[in-house]
């Protein structure tokens, strides 16, 4: 019986032992973690950054935009009759033209090809419609395989703070981008504006131009701030359903 | 010692051979020491590791329902329209031009589709832990005209000065024909599927494992998850 009561105490204390090493080992790193506490804690941090990734693979913004040539690619207020005229006499003193001087000219120039002469200020424009879709680009970043990334790369992105009865998220999200860009092709059945005829390869440098101003028009007008703000809302929402007290967003 | 016999040495230390302790007795109580090594292995296993339990994360029905309810108050699909109004009116007595007005301008038009869960959202339990949901058709919850984004392009008036009410009547006509456009462009396809992978994930995540989608109007819908 002593035997038996000794053999007891015995296994106990190497089972003790053996956890303890086993410990040791996961705080230096040899060994998956073992901190129930803060495994659980990277667990619900992985599987934030994978809700975050679903939500952003659906959460996009259309933007539609309409374009009118030439009006849309000067600033209001703008004289042809005065550019041209400049831009005549510099031609006979012989000197070069600025940057945005060229940008202009091949608009006057494109407006000529559509039979608008802009110096007549007749009134005569074409809307372009031009569709941008924003919203996140998720490949190559921690959204994409959470499970994977290193624990200080998680914490970059996701932390949790939890006291009393209060659990706190903070999390970095990726900035919202354009996402794509492409012109619609009008047809006088849809176009709603007086016709005017514009041949094929006109239209088609009309469009390009229009594609290639866009983007920095999308940024005047916050498309991608309401992107972000839509999204942000979403993953708030999400998460704050889902038990944490509060989330927070950092820079 | 007589040659030949094994030695054994207990845990407790002291010297046995065979003769004195039985094969059969010292079996038992290896199986004993192995006994109590496995529980106590596992006791203090269970102590330190309570998540490696089953635990179960399933929430109240009411719960449920709130949860879906916040969630799908947010528009589930957003277009924004940066519009081109043109409007003009001529009119000529005979052959002479009285009036001859034409404005042009851009306006921005939000549109935002999603599901209005008061017109008849239900969800009932399912059998083995699904959940069915009857969720509204979606529809087009807000057009928004931003009124502070109007850029004119130009305004002529001859005979009669364009008006404030022409004005807004024909933002308000654009804003029907942005909505047909809108719906026309598949708003209403994206808000009824986002809002579906939305529930799908936020329910997933809160425990259930099969989600199934039905009409609240017309029967069983497409979209069921898999299990």
């Amino acid at each position: 019986m002593k035997r038996l009561l000794r053999r007891v105490v015995g296994s106990i204390l190497l089972a003790a032992a053996a956890l303890a090493a086993l410990f040791y080992l996961s705080r230096q790193g040899f060994l998956p973690n073992l901190n129930p506490k803060h495994s659980e804690t990277r667990e619900v941090a992985v599987s934030v950054l994978q809700e975050v990734h679903d939500i952003f693979e659906l959460h996009t913004v259309e933007y539609v935009y309409k374009s009118v040539f030439p009006y849309d690619y000067t600033e209001t207020g703008f004289s042809w009759s005065v550019f041209t005229e400049r831009m005549r006499r510099k031609s006979l003193e012989n000197k070069g033209l600025t940057d945005r001087e060229r940008r202009l000219m091949a608009i006057h120039n494109l407006a000529s090809r559509a039979g608008i002469q802009l110096e007549k200020e007749e009134g005569k424009f074409v809307v372009i419609t031009t569709i941008v879709r924003a919203g996140y680009d998720l490949t190559d970043t921690v959204f994409r395989d959470p499970a994977d990334i290193s624990e200080d790369r998680l914490e970059q992105f996701v932390r949790i703070e939890e006291n009393d009865s209060n659990r706190l998220l903070y999390l970095r999200l990726p900035k919202a981008q354009v996402l794509e860009v492409r012109t619609e092709d009008s047809t006088s059945f849809d176009y709603g504006y007086p016709d005017i005829e514009i041949p094929p390869d006109v239209w088609k440098d009309l469009a390009e131009l229009a594609s290639l101003t866009v983007r920095e028009q999308v940024e005047q007008t916050g498309l991608l701030e309401t992107a972000e703000k839509n999204g942000r809302q979403f993953i708030r929402r999400f998460l704050e359903d889902t038990g944490f007290s509060e989330v927070r967003f950092v820079e | 010692m007589p040659s030949g016999k094994i030695r054994l040495v207990p845990w407790g230390g002291g010297d046995y051979n065979e003769k004195e302790m039985p094969k059969k007795r010292t079996s038992s109580l290896r199986r004993t020491a192995a006994f109590f090594l496995l529980a106590s292995t596992l006791l203090l296993s269970a102590m330190l590791f309570p998540g490696c339990s089953p635990k179960e994360n399933r929430i109240s029905h009411q719960e449920v329902e709130s949860r879906v309810k916040n969630l799908l108050q947010m528009p589930t699909f957003e277009h924004i329209y940066r519009d081109i109004i043109y409007y003009g009116k001529n009119e000529r007595f005979w052959f002479i031009p009285t009036v001859n007005k034409e404005i042009l301008f851009s306006i921005e038009v939000r549109v935002q589709a999603g599901i209005d869960f008061s017109n008849g959202l239900r969800i009932e339990p399912g059998s083995e832990g699904e959940l069915v949901i009857f969720l509204p058709p979606p529809e087009i919850l807000v057009i928004d005209a931003d009124e502070s984004t109007i850029r004119q392009y130009y305004i002529r008036e001859y005979g009669e000065r364009v008006s404030r009410l022409e004005y807004y009547d024909v933002i308000d006509a654009q804003k029907e024909s942005i909505r047909n456009d809108a719906v026309k462009r598949g708003i209403l396809l994206r808000a009824e599927e986002n809002a579906k992978q939305l529930l799908t994930n936020l329910l997933e995540y809160s425990g259930f494992q099969t989600i199934t989608f039905r009409s609240a109007q017309s029967g069983v819908r497409k979209k069921e998850e898999e299990p």
